[in-house]
C-alpha cells in the first residue's frame, strides 16, 4: 500500500487541470458524465466552469490497485497563489505542467521555486498539448533542455520528462504513439512505481514536540523513537527527566506520528521539545531564512523566538520579490527550526492577498 | 491506502486545534463519517473527548439516527449538545411543511442553528474559535475545494477563492476578531477508506446504514431528502464488497439539496453550511 501526495502546478491555462481531469476520470472510472469537460471535473465551483479558470485549490483521493493518490490541483494565476502554496507545503510531489507550445512561463519558474524552499520534493515534468505541435521531437528536447538547465540552476531532483496529451490521455494513461518516445513510460506508470524518497527518521536522534497535555502529553514524534524509562532533555527548560509511559498508534516512520508521553517528574506543556539525553540538538544564536513575498505594498516583518522578538527589515515589494535571504541573530539560543516563527510587526496593516513565502535554517 | 497514515494525520490535526484553541467544538451528525472522526478523537486524548460534541437537530432526521446518537453519547460520555431552530420547527416553516424550498430548509434547519451557536455566550462568554466539521473532499464538488482549515467571517461566509495560504499542520496563529475556523481532519479520506477504518477499529456504526428488506441508505440526513439504494448489504464486510461497484455512483445522489440550482451545496456552504 502506498499515499502520495501530488501537488500540480504550472502556468495559466497550460492544462494542468485537463491532465488532472484526464488521470481522475481514468481513476474514478463511471462517476463522471461522459459529456463533462476533463477541466471540469476538479474545477467544480460555479464561478470556475464559467470562467474556464481554476480559482481555488481542488483535493482529491483515489486508489489504482495498492496506490493510493491525493491529488491538488493548484490554480495558476498569481492572485490565488495561496492555493499553490497550501498544494506544495503538503505534497510528495511535484507535477510541474508546461505547455509545450508557450515553454516555461513566469508562473512555472515561481511554482518551482516555492515548491522547492517550503518542501524540496522531486519535480516530475509534464510537456502538456504536445498533440498541437504534432508530437515535434525537436520541441521536446528544446524544453527539455530547459528543464535540465533549470535543475542546474535551482538544484531540485527530477523525477522524470514526459510529454502527452491530456486531451486523449496518449503519455497521461497509455504510451505516446508516436515513435520518437514510444520508450517513455505513461504518467500513470510512473506514478505507480513512484516508492517516495526513503526518509530515515527513526535513525535520527529522538524530537518530539508537544502539543498540549490533557492528563497526559500528547505531540508528534518527529524523529528517532522513544522507550520508557529512556533518559530525555527537555527545552527549553534544559531539564532531565525519565520517560515513563509511552502511547502511539503503531509502527511508523513518517510525520506526523501521534505520540502520548508521561515522564517521571516533569509536567509537559505546549511548545516543549523532547530530544534524546545522548544526542541533544546543538543550540545557536544565529539563523538565516529565505523570504519571498507577494505584495505590492512594504509590510514590516519580525521574527519571534521563545524569549526574544527581532524584528526584521521591511521587504518592499513591488509584484513578486526574488527570494531574499536574511540573517537573524537571538540574544538566547535556538534548538530547532521551530523554535522560530515569522510573523507581521503590524497585523493591522495586514490586507486579503498578501503572501509570504519564508524557510528557516540554523546556521 | 496506508489508514495509520491517514489516522496520524486527523489525529495530529486534531491535538493541534485543541491545545491552540480550547473553545472547540465539534459537529456530529451521528453518521459514519462523524462517527469514525469522534472515535479518532477519543484516540487523540487517550479515550475522552474534551470539547462539547453538537448534533443539529432538524426533527426530520430517522428515529434510528436519533437512538443511535443518544445511545452512543451515553456510551462514550461526552457532552452532547443538541441545537435546532425550534421557531421554524414549530411555525411549521419547512421543506416538508410545503413552505420552504429544499435550499431555503437547509438554510432555516441546518445553517441558522450551526450559525447561532459559534456566537458569544453559547459555549461560555467568548465566541467559539473552532468547528470541527467530518467532511470529506471526495463527497460532493464544493467539498473538493475545501482546506483542512477554513477561515469563516463574522456572518460565516465562505470564499474558498481567498483562503490564506496554509502549511501541513500548523493552526493559523491567531483568528481574525470575529472569525471562526472550520478544521476538516478527515478530509483526505474517502467514503471506501471510512468503511476500512470502521471495520479494522470496529466502531459502532448506525444500523440504517445496513439492509433491511433489500434497502439501505449510502448518505444519512433528513427523511424527506435523502432516499435508501437498493442494496442487500447488512454488514460493513458486505458493504465493502458492494463499494467496488457503487464507486461508479456518486455517494451524495440520493440527497436533494445538492441537485438544486445546479449546484445546491456550493451556495448553501458559501452562506455558512457544513
Amino acid at each position: 500500500m502506498s499515499w502520495l501526495k501530488i501537488a500540480v502546478g504550472g502556468h495559466i491555462d497550460h492544462g494542468k487541470s485537463s491532465l488532472v481531469g484526464c488521470l481522475r476520470r481514468f481513476l474514478q472510472k463511471g462517476i463522471f458524465a461522459e459529456g463533462l469537460d476533463k477541466a471540469h471535473i476538479s474545477d467544480t465551483l460555479k464561478a470556475e466552469r464559467a470562467t474556464d479558470r481554476t480559482m481555488a485549490l481542488g483535493r482529491s483521493t483515489t486508489s489504482l490497485g495498492n496506490h493510493s493518490f491525493t491529488i491538488l490541483d493548484a490554480p495558476g494565476h498569481l492572485e490565488f497563489l495561496s492555493g499553490f502554496i497550501t498544494a506544495s507545503a503538503s505534497a510528495d510531489l511535484l507535477i510541474l505542467v508546461v505547455d509545450a507550445r508557450a515553454g516555461f512561463c513566469a508562473q512555472s519558474l515561481l511554482h518551482l521555486k516555492i515548491s522547492q524552499m517550503l518542501k524540496p520534493v522531486p519535480v516530475l515534468i509534464y510537456f502538456s498539448k504536445m498533440d498541437e505541435v504534432n508530437w515535434d521531437k525537436s520541441r521536446f528536447d528544446e524544453l527539455t533542455q530547459v528543464a535540465k538547465t533549470l535543475q542546474d540552476s535551482m538544484g531540485f531532483t527530477c523525477l522524470n520528462i514526459l510529454c502527452g496529451s491530456s486531451l486523449s490521455g496518449e503519455g497521461v494513461l497509455s504510451s505516446v504513439v508516436c515513435p520518437h518516445f514510444a520508450s517513455h513510460p505513461s504518467l500513470i506508470e510512473v506514478l505507480c512505481n513512484y516508492r517516495g524518497e526513503e526518509n530515515n527518521l527513526i535513525d535520527a536522534p529522538l524530537r518530539i514536540l508537544v502539543q498540549g497535555n490533557e492528563g497526559m502529553a500528547y505531540g508528534s514524534l518527529v524523529s528517532g523513537s522513544v522507550q520508557t524509562f529512556q533518559k530525555v532533555m527537555i527545552f527549553p527548560d534544559g531539564v532531565i527527566d525519565d520517560v515513563l509511559e509511552v502511547s502511539t498508534l503503531g509502527p511508523s516512520s513518517f510525520w506526523p506520528h501521534p505520540v502520548g508521553i508521561r515522564l517521571g517528574k516533569h509536567i509537559l506543556k505546549r511548545g516543549d521539545r523532547i530530544c534524546s539525553f545522548d544526542n541533544q540538538p546543538l543550540p545557536v544564536k544565529k539563523v538565516s531564512a529565505l523570504l519571498m513575498a507577494f505584495s505590492s505594498l512594504a509590510l514590516p516583518l519580525r521574527f519571534l523566538q521563545q524569549t526574544s522578538c527581532i524584528p526584521v527589515k521591511s521587504l518592499s515589494s513591488t509584484q513578486v520579490l526574488e527570494q531574499t535571504k536574511v540573517e537573524i541573530s537571538f540574544d538566547s539560543f535556538v534548538h530547532s527550526e521551530s523554535d522560530v516563527r515569522l510573523d507581521f510587526l503590524n497585523r493591522g496593516s495586514l490586507f486579503d492577498g498578501y503572501s509570504i513565502v519564508a524557510s528557516l535554517k540554523l546556521n | 491506502m496506508d489508514l495509520l497514515k491517514l489516522e496520524s494525520q486527523t489525529i495530529h490535526w486534531i491535538r493541534e486545534v485543541y491545545s491552540q484553541y480550547p473553545r472547540t467544538i465539534m459537529l456530529w451528525s451521528a453518521g459514519k463519517d462523524s462517527t469514525a472522526l469522534l472515535w479518532m478523537v477519543r484516540k487523540a486524548f487517550f479515550g475522552k473527548i474534551p470539547f462539547p460534541v453538537v448534533h443539529i437537530d432538524t426533527s426530520f432526521k430517522p428515529k434510528e439516527l436519533i437512538q443511535f446518537r443518544d445511545e452512543l453519547a451515553n456510551q462514550w460520555g461526552f457532552d452532547l449538545r443538541i441545537f435546532s431552530n425550534q421557531d421554524a420547527i414549530l411555525e411549521k416553516n419547512t421543506f416538508p411543511d410545503h413552505k420552504l424550498s429544499r435550499m431555503d430548509c437547509c438554510r432555516e434547519l441546518k445553517t441558522r442553528p450551526l450559525l447561532n451557536l459559534v456566537k458569544p455566550k453559547v459555549f461560555g462568554d467568548d465566541r467559539v474559535q473552532v468547528v470541527i466539521v467530518g467532511l470529506r473532499s471526495d463527497e460532493e464538488g464544493s467539498r473538493s475545494k475545501e482546506r483542512f482549515v477554513s477561515t469563516r467571517n463574522a456572518d460565516s461566509l465562505w470564499d474558498p477563492a481567498s483562503e490564506p495560504p496554509q502549511m501541513d499542520g500548523y493552526f493559523p496563529p491567531a483568528i481574525p476578531e470575529g472569525y471562526h475556523l472550520r478544521l476538516h481532519p478527515i478530509l483526505e479520506w474517502t467514503e471506501v477508506l471510512i468503511w476500512e477504518y470502521t471495520k479494522q477499529e470496529n466502531i459502532p456504526i448506525n444500523p440504517l446504514y445496513f439492509a433491511k428488506n433489500n434497502r439501505r441508505y449510502r448518505s444519512l440526513g433528513c427523511l424527506p431528502c435523502s432516499g435508501p439504494i437498493e442494496s442487500g448489504a447488512d454488514s460493513v464486510d458486505k458493504i465493502l464488497l458492494e463499494m467496488q461497484s457503487l464507486s461508479l455512483i456518486a455517494e451524495r445522489k440520493g440527497r436533494g439539496q445538492d441537485s438544486e440550482d445546479g449546484g445546491g451545496l456550493e451556495t448553501l456552504r458559501r452562506g455558512g453550511y457544513m
